[in-house]
């Protein structure tokens, strides 16, 4: 780094409009707010630089604008939205599956916190932004953040300042000013053939229908292809943090304010490693109701899974979310209810279905003041009995 | 359709079908565009007939054309119906015609279709009426309602109804919401889903639905809802809303919608959101002069504490303050607000649509 581009990455930091140096090379600059100096070694250098900090700061990017128009990049005129879509995608390329929840929990654009650091200390910057294009966690949240731990106060009145409603998403709801809709009401009438045949049957459609179902499995395909590899980045982010040299690569891996800090880099190290066990837990739980599905669908066989409930265990007087798990079992079939009018006829019809199957009993235990029933595929239930009273209370065991 | 158009797989920025015969009974125009009926290659052709007459001729049989064009009726495309309202369209369409002609870049951005007839029993969707009045007289849904009875009420009825088992009334269903929906962008892949769909308890005609994806990994409640218009307006989102919440509460869940929400979902998501809020604060367990966390209105809503955030931004009863000295924020919450914003947003906190004794979710 030259001591212009130094004074070059202050300038621009703290937005200084009549920084000018002369360039190099006779190309004639784009804009009038910046000029840059010309080093074609160091183009690559700052470009990066200039993308990184461009992302940190909006108005950085009428810099990086000027930049790619006096090097002949592109053509026409380069939108801030545009760009900031670019920038966006480079971050974003890698997680697409879990990105969401990458936002959301580590958010990757850096907080307000790091641009006042960034002006005192720029050299130690411009070495975590040159050696560590991989860092991805951050945990210096803003103080002033609404957490979800974060103590709030109740209170009848209040002449303080109210957090307000978000911009977009009142823009949003006057959008529905617009959407009206005439509905007519039509009187057509069916036609009836005398053969009975649908001119709408299924297999008109399925040509197109699978054709189209083709290019959504590769789109999800691509999305599944980069989950797997960002899990596997992931493990091996696990595996250098349970290194004895972890302390060199940690500040590659996390945003920290000093590296040199040993409170700081175990605080943040314990951080990380609970962050990335939470996002392997999530694959793997996806991985599972992958399995799950292919039950259901009937690709795979109930004994091929090691993990399966045996109807003799007592597991079965338990609630179950996915009951395809249990050996035998199988969902009632559309047509056999059509003659059920209420609920409870419903529920009888399916619960003695399952009993037939089954033939598991309600058990009941007893005692003085209470009972403890288990029925099959149901949490157990305490009822409390009082011998003057006749009604029985049903407590749940949660409560 | 232009390469940016296939990149937004399905979006377009226009309305490409003008109108909607949904059923026999209902007439009304669309929202949103969506290029999924048609074949990239001919937007004036539904994207199944093209098929069919590309890769195979003999799919559409002689004798359903004897059927369709035997009528002393229209037997033509839609365009030129004999239906009074639409005549006065026609003259519109013709005028749009000429000055298709003149400019390219329009051509695009005009409809492709005058009007789509959809099926309201099985939302399969064709551009000649006289297929769909054969139709509706046999439709296989019209008798059979598909899926498991999850809700049944006097009032209505909630089925699920699996993705994978049948398969292409849920892809006709996703594409027919996506004219009423901005962003969605799984139409074909339905073996993921589950759709509930709301039917009055003695009818048979679909008054709305949402889907809900089992492999989603932030495991959220629904993915996207939709009341069709007809049967807009009589609390059914509501009702869906506060089931898809039922389930994530049985599965032992804190749960939310995925997002982004659509300008309908996020009213009626803000609304039920503080209603469960001020019911908690009002009738439960929060008292005045005390103090709490969204982990704890969370534990006790079942919510997520973002969406907990934006009902009380919504409500207007989240207030902060600045200290100066420490640089730290405090949060408030005003009762007051809340029992003001009962009013203003009609929020009618008490009314409960979904009854547990008509739950069937255990079995």
């Amino acid at each position: 780094m030259t001591e212009n581009d130094s004074l070059l990455h202050k300038k621009i930091l703290t937005n200084d409009k009549e920084f000018t140096s002369k360039p190099k090379d006779n190309k004639t600059n784009a804009t009038d707010t910046v000029n840059f100096s010309a080093d074609s070694n160091n183009i690559q250098q700052n470009d990066k630089e200039l993308c990184h900090l461009a992302h940190k700061d909006e108005n950085n990017i009428q810099i990086l604008v000027a930049r790619k128009k006096r090097n002949g990049r592109g053509k026409g005129n380069y939108k801030k939205n545009a760009i900031k879509k670019e920038l966006t995608k480079e971050i974003s390329q890698d997680y697409t599956y879990l990105d969401t929840q990458m936002v959301k929990e580590h958010k990757i654009e850096p907080s307000n916190s790091s641009k006042k650091e960034n002006n005192g200390n720029t050299s130690n910057d411009n070495n975590r932004d040159n050696n560590n294009p991989n860092e991805f966690f951050i945990f210096d949240y803003d103080s002033k953040e609404l957490k979800p731990t974060t103590i709030i106060k109740i209170l009848f009145i209040s002449k303080n300042k109210i957090v307000p409603f978000p911009t977009d998403l009142i823009n949003k709801i006057k959008t529905l000013e617009n959407m009206k809709m005439t509905i007519t009401h039509t009187y057509l009438k069916e036609k009836c053939n005398t053969k009975g045949i649908d001119p709408l049957y299924d297999e008109r459609f399925h040509l197109f229908h699978n054709s189209l179902m083709k290019t959504e499995k590769k789109m999800l395909h691509k999305d599944k292809v980069n989950a797997q590899e960002l899990v596997e980045k992931l493990q091996d982010i696990l595996d250098t943090l349970n290194l004895e040299v972890w302390r060199e690569y940690i500040p590659s891996i996390t945003l920290m304010k000093d590296p040199n800090d040993e409170e700081e880099l175990e605080t943040k190290r314990t951080l990380t490693i609970k962050a990335i066990e939470r996002l392997m837990e999530v694959s793997a739980d996806v991985k599972k109701r992958t399995k799950i599905l292919k039950i259901r669908q009937g690709y795979e066989s109930f004994i091929r899974i090691t993990k399966f409930i045996n109807p003799e265990d007592t597991f079965i007087y338990n609630q179950f979310e996915d009951k395809d798990f249990i050996y035998g079992y199988s969902s009632s079939s559309d047509e056999e209810e059509d003659g059920l009018k209420t609920a409870n006829e419903i529920r009888k019809h399916r619960r003695a279905k399952l009993a037939t199957k089954f033939s598991k009993p309600t058990i009941v235990i007893d005692g003085q003041y209470f009972k403890i029933v288990a029925e099959p595929f149901n949490k157990p239930k305490r009822i409390v009995t009082f011998p003057i009273e006749t009604q029985s209370r049903v407590y749940n065991p949660e409560d | 359709m232009n390469e940016k158009d296939n990149k937004l797989y399905g979006l377009l920025d226009f309305n490409n079908i003008r109108t909607v015969q949904f059923g026999l009974n209902y007439n009304f125009q669309t929202w949103y565009g969506c290029s999924v009926y048609f074949n990239e290659n001919s937007t004036q052709q539904l994207g199944y007939t093209y098929y069919n007459e590309i890769y195979d001729s003999n799919v559409h049989d002689k004798f359903i054309k004897e059927i369709v064009e035997c009528d002393n009726d229209e037997n033509k495309v839609s365009d030129n119906s004999s239906n009074p309202t639409k005549k006065i369209q026609q003259d519109n369409i013709k005028t749009s015609k000429n000055s298709e002609q003149k400019t390219t870049l329009n051509e695009k951005k005009q409809h492709w279709l005058d009007t789509l007839y959809v099926c309201d029993y099985c939302f399969k969707y064709t551009a000649n009426r006289n297929e769909l009045l054969h139709h509706m007289s046999v439709c296989y849904y019209k008798d059979r309602l598909p899926g498991k009875i999850k809700y049944l009420s006097p009032e209505y009825t909630i089925r699920r109804i699996r993705g994978f088992k049948h398969t292409l009334f849920c892809q006709c269903l996703c594409i027919f919401t996506k004219l009423f929906l901005d962003n969605k962008s799984m139409f074909f892949m339905v073996d993921n889903y589950e759709f509930f769909v709301v039917y009055e308890t003695d009818g048979n005609r679909p008054l709305g639905f949402f889907s809900k994806d089992f492999l989603s990994p932030e495991k959220n409640n629904l993915a996207c809802i939709l009341i069709f218009p007809p049967y807009q307006r009589r609390g059914l989102g509501s009702l869906l809303i506060e089931f898809s919440y039922k389930i994530s509460d049985y599965e032992g869940l804190i749960s939310g919608p995925e997002k982004p929400l659509s300008p309908f979902g996020l009213i009626a998501y803000c609304k039920y959101w503080s209603k469960r809020i001020c019911y908690e604060f009002i009738d439960n367990d929060f008292q005045e002069n005390a103090t709490t966390t969204l982990e704890d209105i969370s534990r006790h809503t079942r919510l997520k504490t973002e969406d907990i955030t934006l009902a009380l931004e919504y409500m207007g009863c989240l207030r902060y303050s600045d200290d100066e000295q420490n640089g730290k924020r405090t949060y408030e919450i005003v009762t007051k607000n809340l029992m003001s914003s009962i009013k203003t947003h009609n929020l009618k906190h008490k009314r409960v649509y979904v009854l547990d004794e008509y739950l069937l979710l255990d079995i």
